[in-house]
């Protein structure tokens, strides 16, 4: 599926909740004006990409929950005193070199307990992409690895591109 | 459902208050920003839930998760550019930071 037609939708998304009414007048005023703004500003990057959507909920759901837990962990080093924190800065290096996997992986990381993205070196042909991840309570460098590889095969498996690999769940349904 | 829904705003708000005294106990930028960009995330969603559910219609609703998804889509975002501006202008880290030998390498860079 190619990017624009996402952006499309979710433009329409945008202006139907901003008019607070889902009418036939907003849906059809909505289609033209994102026709419009794609027109204008199109997306740097058109590639066509595989959006499974079962894996894509799954991404989702495992963030939001990561949302939940990330508040508890950071609250609770707020109002306990004693001072757990032990922070550490991980390289890890991705899989994938696209742009938009990139992006998602970033978001989960942030949104994830204790972790958050602080650089990013973005790779060539020959140099895999590098997260640098700022950790707020290390124990093992390669446990944060782990994890970052984790968050990425659910975000490979939820989109990818074509140069990506393969994402370990085969395909769950959902075109490619 | 009003007890519910003051309940849910209650404990946002409360969120939100522990992300400013994160602010201001944590130790370096970066530990700063997971304070500010983790607690007040679910603190505003809390919010955000209560408040739809004083709402009996549809339309206003739509509006209310329109800021969620914004909100879960920005605040990482923003958090992100805070974080890398300070790590790239050299900020002084905690003390006890562990750096792995690859960022140790980036952290010279700059």
């Amino acid at each position: 599926m190619r990017p624009r037609i996402l952006l499309a939708a979710w433009l329409l998304l945008v202006w139907v909740a901003l008019w607070r009414d889902v009418s036939p007048a907003n849906l059809v005023s909505g289609a033209l004006l994102s026709g419009v703004v794609i027109w204008v500003f199109p997306p740097a990057n058109d590639a066509p990409l595989g959006v499974r959507p079962l894996a894509l909920v799954r991404f989702i759901g495992s963030t939001a929950l990561s949302i939940v837990r990330a508040n508890l962990v950071v609250a609770w080093e707020v109002v306990t005193p004693s001072n757990r924190i032990n922070e550490g800065v991980v390289a890890v290096e991705l899989q994938s070199s696209n742009p938009l996997v990139i992006t998602h992986v970033s978001h989960a990381i942030i949104l994830a307990p204790g972790t958050m993205v602080i650089d990013i070196d973005k790779g060539t042909d020959e140099r895999p992409t590098k997260l640098f991840v700022h950790v707020l309570h290390l124990r093992t460098v390669d446990e944060v690895r782990d994890e970052v590889l984790e968050l990425e095969a659910l975000a490979l498996a939820a989109v990818s591109g074509r140069d990506d690999p393969d994402p370990t769940p085969p395909t769950e349904g959902g075109a490619r | 459902m009003d007890l519910i829904s003051a309940l849910l705003m209650a404990v946002g708000a409360a969120f939100s208050l522990l992300a400013g005294v994160g602010l201001h106990r944590f130790d370096d930028v970066f530990a700063r920003m997971h304070a500010a960009g983790k607690a007040s995330t679910l603190g505003l969603l809390l919010i955000l839930l209560g408040v739809a559910l004083r709402l009996s219609e549809l339309g206003p609703v739509l509006k209310v998760g329109l800021v969620a998804v914004l909100a879960v889509i920005t605040i990482p975002a923003g958090v992100h550019l805070i974080a890398r501006a300070a790590w790239r202008a050299g900020t002084e880290l905690a003390d006890a930071t562990v750096f792995d030998e690859v960022s140790q390498r980036r952290f010279d860079e700059f």
